[in-house]
């Protein structure tokens, strides 16, 4: 416990001194004022295109707009979480892929190996420090949009949904990053685990929404945040599919690191 | 104290190593000589357990530490840091006295560490755990003249205090300095094994050229020798009592009624070995 503790506390230090909190933070933020602006200022577009050009028929730009852009709390906030999901995780994965299969490269495992340190301690100590920090940047910028959305927009959602969806999105985040550093190990490049990754959260939830056991697919959980849905007991067949996964993705990198001598 | 026996080790089918044998007493320096791709490596990695080997046993008695060649670090931690992670946190004066040992401040950044310095963190983070035996990859390849003197001062200071070295590099300079033995490694065994300081002076020679033809009568007054023409002679320095030896070259030299014309010495290095083992 003591080196899994040891290889966490090296972790935090590499994600606060590379610069990648910084990047996360920026991200988000980023990700924050666009939605943010773009739903107060181009709703509005409409209403000004009407008052500057009479006559101008915009009912179906307003239903675009209103689609683009929602102005209710619950509506934006799920528009939100889709873009953090798009963007923020597919940076994550580009970011988290290579790091594993670099530090085995260049050797740097070999001088804690031979202290006692298990190859699997590095794996599971960078899943949960880059996991943790992806679980609390999507988390609190989630609550901060909704604060701001509350102040902007036409309230329709409580604090405790934007908690709960907040966490369940947090979880998302933390999973996505959990897999990709699982998947990277599993052969000398992460290229593999970057593209599984990528294709999964940009793609399959978007084509499981025609199927009627989409439902049930682990991507499940970041449709239910997209669509700021309310009903929980949806979340827990998904949910206990996606700690099977990570179990059985866990084994598969232990056996794969194990298999190969040296570091 | 460290006994290699018949290792064995391929790649794809390629043998690198066929049956490497060598033993190590206690508080030695080995040397192991090879040229690039002769598997130094690979054996230095059988042998800290980091790869596994084909065939073969290798007895030790002690604890082993490795320092790869350029070992890669945590660029983002400080030195301290990096001992304390290696140390798990648990002991902040050992982590001080490698400090000490190796010559680094605590708290400076790794990655704005030069080569040398670098050298010597690797150095302590092999020497965490306090082995018996170290072995060393290339320590001073990458080093300029003064980082390889501190690392060879290094070296010689754990010898003194009774550790076992087994270091493998290709600068033959370094290992007549500091090895007592070495072993050249070649097609996949030990080619030869030589004691460092009697190798230097088994064969080592002086040349003298006179100004005028030597008789062969009074070559044999020297123990061996080997004429190279008319005017010039190889005198072969007796290994076992070097000074001695010259100092009664130099004396027939100084009193025979022939004019010297030049003298220069030739030591018998271990790059003449490396020449005869694993080149021709």
């Amino acid at each position: 416990m003591n080196r899994i503790k040891c290889c966490i506390k090296k972790d935090f230090k590499e994600y606060f001194r590379t610069g990648k909190i910084f990047a996360s933070i920026v991200l988000c933020s980023a990700i924050f004022f666009l939605i943010l602006v773009s739903t107060l200022v181009f709703s509005n577009i409409p209403d000004i295109l009407n008052q500057e050009l009479k006559g101008l028929d915009i009912k179906n730009l307003e239903e675009l707009m209103i689609n683009l852009y929602p102005k209710k709390v619950l509506e934006s906030i799920g528009i939100f979480a889709y873009y953090i999901g798009f963007f923020y995780s597919m940076i994550m994965i580009v970011v988290v892929h290579s790091i594993l299969p670099n530090e085995r490269k260049n050797g740097r495992w070999i001088l804690p190996n031979e202290q006692g340190y298990k190859k699997m301690d590095f794996v599971i100590s960078k899943c949960f420090v880059y996991g943790i920090m992806s679980f609390a940047s999507v988390f609190i910028f989630y609550m901060l949009y909704f604060f701001a959305a509350n102040i902007f927009m036409e309230k329709n959602m409580y604090f405790s949904d934007a908690f709960i969806l907040a966490f369940v999105h947090g979880i998302n985040l933390f999973m996505i990053i959990v897999y990709t550093l699982l998947m990277s190990v599993w052969y000398k490049s992460g290229l593999f685990a970057a593209i599984s990754m990528i294709g999964t959260v940009l793609l399959v939830p978007d084509i499981m929404t025609y199927f009627d056991f989409g439902k049930y697919f682990p991507t499940y959980m970041l449709t239910f945040v997209y669509e700021s849905q309310l009903e929980y007991s949806d979340l827990i067949i998904p949910f206990l599919i996606n700690i099977i996964l990570i179990v059985i993705c866990y084994f598969i990198s232990k056996w794969k690191l194990d298999k190969t001598t040296g570091v | 104290m460290l006994k290699v026996d018949g290792i064995r080790k391929s790649f794809s089918g390629n043998d690198v190593l066929r049956g490497v044998s060598f033993s190590i007493k206690q508080g030695e320096i080995y040397g192991l000589i090879g040229k690039n791709g002769a598997g130094k490596t690979t054996l230095l990695n059988i042998m800290a357990g980091l790869m596994d080997k084909d065939a073969g046993t290798l007895k030790k008695d002690g604890v082993i530490g490795y320092l790869p060649d350029l070992p890669n670090f945590f660029e983002y931690l400080k030195t301290d840091e990096y001992l304390d992670f290696l140390l798990m946190d648990k002991d902040k004066k050992r982590r001080d006295e490698l400090l000490d040992m190796v010559g680094l401040k605590s708290g400076l950044k790794v990655k704005t560490m030069s080569r040398g310095m670098r050298q010597r963190l690797g150095i302590a983070a092999a020497l965490v755990n306090n082995p018996d035996i170290i072995l060393f990859d290339e320590p001073t390849s990458a080093l300029d003249p003064l980082g390889r003197k501190d690392v060879k001062d290094i070296l010689l200071n754990l010898k003194d205090k009774g550790k076992t070295i087994v270091l493998s590099t290709h600068i033959l300079a370094d290992m007549d300095k500091i090895c007592d033995r070495a072993g050249f490694l070649h097609n996949g065994i030990i080619a030869k094994e030589v004691d460092v300081r009697e190798s230097a002076d088994d064969k080592s020679y002086i040349i003298v050229g006179f100004k005028e033809k030597i008789a062969d009568d009074f070559l044999r007054i020297f123990e061996t020798y080997e004429k190279i023409n008319e005017n010039m002679v190889k005198i072969f320095i007796d290994g076992m009592s070097k000074d001695r030896s010259q100092k009664k070259i130099f004396k027939i030299l100084s009193e025979t009624e022939y004019e010297v014309s030049s003298i220069s010495t030739k030591e018998h290095t271990l790059d003449d070995i490396f020449e005869e083992v694993c080149v021709k």
